[in-house]
């Protein structure tokens, strides 16, 4: 998790024009968990929230 | 008749038949056997217990007319509340479905974001390590705007549909009524480098000299301010052209950034956003190529490729 090398990013860059990566490829890569933190708690939370609700 | 007479008359019929006991035997044997099977059934209906008392039947009350009104009322009732509950349940679940949905385009517009800053951070990095490493700048410019004006396409929507091409243009250094072509993205033909747009009759132009942002949804509509190349090859409809400048001063505007959509309206409001953000990161790096390049270091963008 973190800031990726410039050359990855252009290599990604790359890919991704070329059609050999899909754009949610391209935005995983990218962000590798940058700026992400606070939206996968939220989404984890979600997910419990309505896992408990399908037991019950 | 009595008993001892009764008893008399078996011994009289025993002894001038001869089988009356035995009849009797069996008559009194299967009349047990009939009842103890009614027993059964009765016990298996549940009409009886297993003592043969009769059981109350809860469907049969022994009630008065109003009070069976009055419990008819009260049934109706229920399930009418009944009714209305399973209606309030069905809403609630559909509007659970609709928060869920909701949630999902909410996450979706969120991890979007988050991309966007990881695209704006690298951009800025880049234009930070181009203004810290001058000749190298100078010497892959090309190469650094290339991958620049990728940072702003990775942020628009539908790539492939859209077909995103990026070109920039600043002040003509000989004609003053024109601009000229400064960088651009991947995906143009040479033949970009040559046009070089009116201040006064193209849309760059109209976006420079008002200092303000142009946005042409369809570049066929007879409206708008366009410059109509003849013969031109042209594969796009939407135009949208950002002022390069430092805030509403249009003394700063130092150029435009121009990008094309293939298909009619190609952006939305969050995508012009976000060009015009990234036109504010590349402000820099243009200013102080274009502007301060001699005195930065003593050399000037000429000598690069662009």
């Amino acid at each position: 998790m973190g800031v990726i090398p410039q050359k990855v990013r252009h290599e990604l860059n790359r890919l991704y024009r070329m059609g050999e990566i899909s754009k949610k490829q391209l935005m995983e890569e990218m962000k590798n968990g940058l700026f992400d933190h606070e939206r996968l708690a939220v989404k984890k939370k979600w997910e419990k929230l309505f896992a408990k609700k399908i037991k019950k | 008749m009595d008993l001892p007479e009764i008893l008399e008359l078996f011994e009289h019929l025993e002894q001038n038949v001869g089988w009356f006991y035995d009849f009797l035997s069996y008559f009194v044997a299967i009349g047990l056997v009939l009842l103890f099977l009614i027993f059964i059934v009765r016990l298996w209906k549940g009409e009886v217990n297993w003592f043969g008392r009769k059981k109350e039947c809860p469907s049969q009350p022994n009630s008065t007319p109003e009070e069976r009104a009055e419990l008819e009322q009260l049934i109706e009732q229920l399930q009418q509340e009944c009714k209305q509950l399973n209606q309030a349940v069905q809403e609630k679940k559909e509007e659970i479905a609709e928060i869920k949905k909701l949630y999902i385009e909410l996450d979706q517009c969120f991890a979007d974001e988050t991309y966007t800053m990881s695209q704006i951070m690298y951009a800025a990095e880049e234009v930070a390590t181009a203004l810290a490493l001058r000749e190298d700048f100078y010497l892959h410019k090309d190469d650094i705007f290339d991958h620049l004006l990728d940072y702003i396409i990775n942020v628009l929507k539908g790539f492939r549909e859209k077909h995103p091409c990026i070109v920039i243009h600043v002040p003509h250094s000989q004609q003053e009524d024109r601009l000229v072509h400064y960088a651009h993205s991947s995906g143009f033909g040479h033949q970009v480098k040559q046009y070089e747009p009116k201040i006064y009759g193209s849309a760059a132009g109209r976006a420079f000299r008002n200092n303000e942002v142009y946005y042409i949804p369809n570049v066929d509509d007879p409206e708008v301010e366009y410059e109509r190349k003849p013969f031109s090859k042209k594969k796009y409809k939407s135009l949208l052209c950002v002022p390069l400048s430092a805030g509403f001063d249009k003394s700063t505007c130092i150029g435009v950034l121009s990008l094309t959509g293939k298909p009619v309206a190609a952006y939305e409001e969050i995508e012009i956003e976000r060009t015009i953000l990234f036109s504010k990161i590349l402000y820099p790096l243009i200013y102080m190529d274009t502007k301060k390049g001699a005195s930065w270091n003593g050399s000037h963008s000429s000598e690069s490729k662009t």
